[in-house]
């Protein structure tokens, strides 16, 4: 009993069975009768050993089915015989018997002295030897009911190879009725082929299995390991398989070696894989377990032999027990995949009490040599199998689960991921919809803004053009009181010299009427003269009034915008005296001095004469206001000069000055140092639009607080 | 009796001869001119008291005549002629400044020049 394994194995192929007392066969049962004991052998070589009446007393006996190892005087000789007494009741006399050997080296069978089957070639030369280790179904007849002798000449050359563990027979040699050894060796080859590639098959494709999990995701180390274990043990049965193949012995038993070693690899492995799928680090006990399982392998292969067989079942039975601490140690880890090698062992616990209490049916039963007994046997031998593999195949089954709920879990997270995306993109649309109605919106309110931008800007500028015609107003108003003075001076000379002319008249006339000799031709003559000169003055100063309304009209009509060569000294003057009477009109108190220093030789320029004239209105004013609150000292002084082809108007006053801070906005719009309601602000604004735009001059401003100001205009004359 | 009339104007003095044609004639008036405060005041200097009675009108370009009339007042107090100020604009302000200044008589033009004469008249 080396290895549980092999054990059921040889379980499955020899139904070993013990006979205590010879007796002659009555009848065989259809797995075959082995005729393994009461043989009695002798080392040497002598054709005499076969004779029935040889004497064989001397001969020792032996159970010739064990290994060869038992016999060190054989495999010293090289070469032996073995003879036994073989005997059949009257039912099998004429039958034809089958025989069937097992053997590790060659054979010459003899019955009662006579040569009936050569096994191979038998030889203690081993360049003659051939070895034969498989043959059925031998026919073989017993006339009568006496004692026959069988004896056999088998040689075993030293050149054979075979490992000192091996299980294999000397020489087995079976009885099979000769109608029946047709089905049994059919079903027999069925049921050990069908066992054995039915899990060369299994490993293979879980192998496979695990090699492409490997394959496809390099990093489940796992997966390579339990591809390996798989592979390994595929390799266990198939090399076992192929064993049964081999008919010569050496070879037979190098593929039996391989396997054996393989079994173990695959069970180690198994281990190996466990460590691995529950991350477990290899430590002290993983080591003590592989050494005792080199220990228990190599024991096997040599045949070293421990009390209690403690050389080979405590290593797997430690590994057993490695693999329930490994799982627990997971389990406490909390790792997902503790439970699976949990399983197994529950598995493997049900499979052990299964085949054990089916084991204990099968002897209650009978000695394994009834048809029940052997389906109970095949059923408790695959329940010791499944028990053996549970673990390997539940690793593979737990890692095929776990691939399978990763590729649930990833379906499922794709499903999602899908879901997710639509409905992403959905509110992208959404959104998308939302953007383009608030854009839509915004498009709209843009458009009415505009439109009401727009509005605005009209309406800002007819308020513009209505504010520049009430500044052109409110010049005009600051001058009307201006006008009416220089209109009420010559409109008194007018009325006061034509009264005087009328009076005149009358004493002409009395003159007239007097007789020729009082009459005065000196004082008629003197009368006609003054009525001349009054004529003349009233003239001139109904020409002077006019010429005052029609400068007026000027002012205030709308700017025809055609430039006149026009004599800016006259201009100048005629608006100092404006702006001063119209200051005066409205401020009685106001007193000032102004004078005009004015070049004689001023060309004249090309001017808008109504426009000019209130640039030059606007900043003589402007010259006055500031010299307001001088009581009469204060001068306002315009003074023209020509440099170079541009004529400077420069209207200086002594007054206030222009604050620094003030001086930077005084040409800007709507900007007014006068109290609200007083000034429009756009005066200078205007001023310096007539003057640069209008006229391609320039108007700058000199000034010092508490000293003065100086407003210069330059206009270009060519 | 020598009257300064005193005003910017230049026709005033043709329209003084002829309004008192008579009485320059007969020899009771006798008119000088200025065209402005500053004249006024250099020719007052130069005859000194030989004018009796002035007339001038208050808006005038450079010295006003109230500034005048104040220059008269606080600089010649030897001899106080009669002083009359003329103006276009009658206002009660300008009247009631002349008047503290010292002024005799407040005209407002157009003058009615009988009126005038009445007063010049009375004031001999």
């Amino acid at each position: 009993m080396k290895h549980f394994l092999v054990v059921f194995i040889l379980l499955l192929s020899f139904q070993v069975q013990g006979q205590k007392k010879f007796s002659p066969l009555d009848s065989i049962p259809v797995y075959g009768y082995n005729l393994s004991n009461h043989w009695k052998w002798k080392t040497g070589d002598n054709l005499l050993w076969a004779k029935p009446d040889f004497d064989d007393s001397q001969w020792e006996r032996m159970d010739i089915s064990e290994s060869i190892e038992e016999f060190p005087k054989l495999r010293e000789a090289e070469i032996a015989w073995f003879r036994r007494p073989i005997q059949v009741t009257e039912a099998l006399v004429n039958q034809t018997l089958s025989i069937s050997v097992r053997q590790m080296g060659a054979s010459e069978i003899y019955l009662d002295g006579k040569l009936v089957y050569k096994l191979g070639v038998v030889s203690k030369k081993a360049e003659v030897e051939k070895t034969l280790s498989e043959v059925d179904a031998l026919p073989i007849v017993l006339a009568d009911t006496n004692k026959h002798i069988l004896a056999v000449r088998y040689s075993f050359s030293k050149s054979n190879f075979y490992y000192p563990g091996t299980n294999s027979s000397v020489f087995t040699l079976k009885i099979h009725d000769a109608r029946t050894i047709g089905q049994f060796l059919e079903e027999q080859t069925n049921r050990s082929a069908g066992f054995l590639y039915f899990f060369t098959g299994i490993f293979l494709l879980f192998a496979i299995l695990h090699f492409s999990f490997y394959a496809s995701n390099r990093t489940r180390k796992v997966s390579l390991s339990l591809g390996i274990n798989m592979l390994v043990l595929t390799l266990a049965f198939f090399l076992r398989s192929i064993e049964s193949y081999q008919y010569n012995t050496s070879t037979r038993e190098i593929f039996g070696l391989l396997s054996i070693i393989a079994t173990y690899v695959g069970i180690f492995l198994i281990n190996v894989s466990l460590y691995k799928y529950l991350n477990q680090k290899f430590g002290v006990i993983f080591y003590i377990l592989a050494f005792l399982v080199l220990g228990g392998l190599l024991s096997y292969i040599f045949n070293w032999n421990l009390p209690y067989a403690l050389d080979s079942w405590p290593a797997f039975l430690l590994l057993f027990v490695d693999f329930i601490r490994v799982s627990i140690l997971a389990d406490r880890r909390r790792d997902a995949n503790a439970k699976v090698p949990i399983y197994s062992l529950i598995v493997v616990a049900a499979c052990a009490a299964a085949g054990i209490i089916i084991i204990m049916i099968g002897g209650s039963v009978g000695t394994f040599n009834g048809g029940s007994s052997s389906i109970i046997l095949s059923v408790g031998v695959l329940v010791i199998i499944i028990m053996f593999f549970s673990i390997p195949i539940g690793l593979s089954l737990s890692l095929v689960r776990e691939y399978t709920r990763t590729h649930q879990a990833l379906s499922k997270k794709l499903a999602e991921v899908e879901k997710l995306s639509a409905e992403n993109l959905r509110h992208e649309q959404e959104k998308q919809q939302l953007l383009a109605a608030q854009n839509e919106i915004l498009e709209r309110q843009v458009s009415e803004r505009t439109a009401e931008l727009a509005q605005s800007l009209e309406d800002l500028k007819a308020t513009q053009t209505q504010l520049i015609q009430s500044e052109k107003l409110a010049s005009l108003g600051e001058l009307t009181a201006g006008i009416a003075h220089e209109i009420q001076n010559p409109l008194n000379f007018v009325n006061n010299f034509s009264e005087l002319s009328r009076e005149l008249i009358e004493e002409l006339q009395e003159e007239r009427s007097k007789d020729k000799a009082d009459r005065d031709e000196g004082l008629e003559e003197e009368l006609l003269g003054d009525i001349s000169q009054n004529l003349e003055k009233i003239n001139h100063h109904g020409k002077r009034a006019s010429s005052i309304v029609k400068g007026m009209l000027e002012h205030s009509r709308a700017s025809s915008g055609k430039k006149e060569p026009t004599d800016i000294n006259a201009l100048a003057d005629e608006y100092l005296r404006l702006a001063y009477h119209g200051i005066r009109a409205k401020d009685k108190s106001f007193n000032a001095d102004f004078k005009t220093e004015l070049e004689p030789n001023l060309p004249k320029v090309p001017v808008i004469t109504q426009d000019f004239g209130r640039v030059l209105l606007n900043i003589i004013n402007n010259a006055f206001y500031a010299i307001k609150d001088k009581t009469g000292k204060g001068q306002v002084i315009v003074k023209t000069s020509k440099i170079d082809d541009e004529i400077e108007i420069r209207i200086s006053d002594n007054g206030t000055g222009i604050p620094e801070h003030v001086k930077a906005k005084i040409f800007q719009p709507f900007f007014t140092t006068k109290p609200t309601g007083q000034g429009t602000g756009l005066g200078l604004s205007l001023a310096y639009d007539i003057v640069s735009k209008g006229h391609g001059g320039s108007l700058e401003v000199e000034t010092k607080e508490g000293e003065g100001t100086t407003f210069i205009i330059k206009l270009p004359y060519l | 009796m020598k009257i300064l009339v005193v005003d910017d104007e230049e026709d005033v003095r043709v329209l003084f001869q002829q309004r008192f044609r008579r009485e320059i004639r007969a020899g009771e008036f006798d008119f000088n001119f200025s065209g402005s405060g500053e004249e006024a005041l250099s020719y007052l200097e130069g005859q000194d008291s030989q004018a009796v009675l002035i007339l001038s009108d208050i808006n005038m370009p450079g010295m006003s005549g109230l500034e005048l009339l104040k220059q008269i007042r606080t600089k010649s107090p030897s001899a106080p002629p009669v002083v009359m100020m003329i103006t276009a604009y009658g206002d009660q302000e300008s009247h009631a400044q002349a008047m503290r200044l010292g002024a005799n008589d407040f005209l407002t033009k157009p003058l009615d020049f009988a009126e005038l004469k009445q007063k010049l008249k009375s004031s001999i």
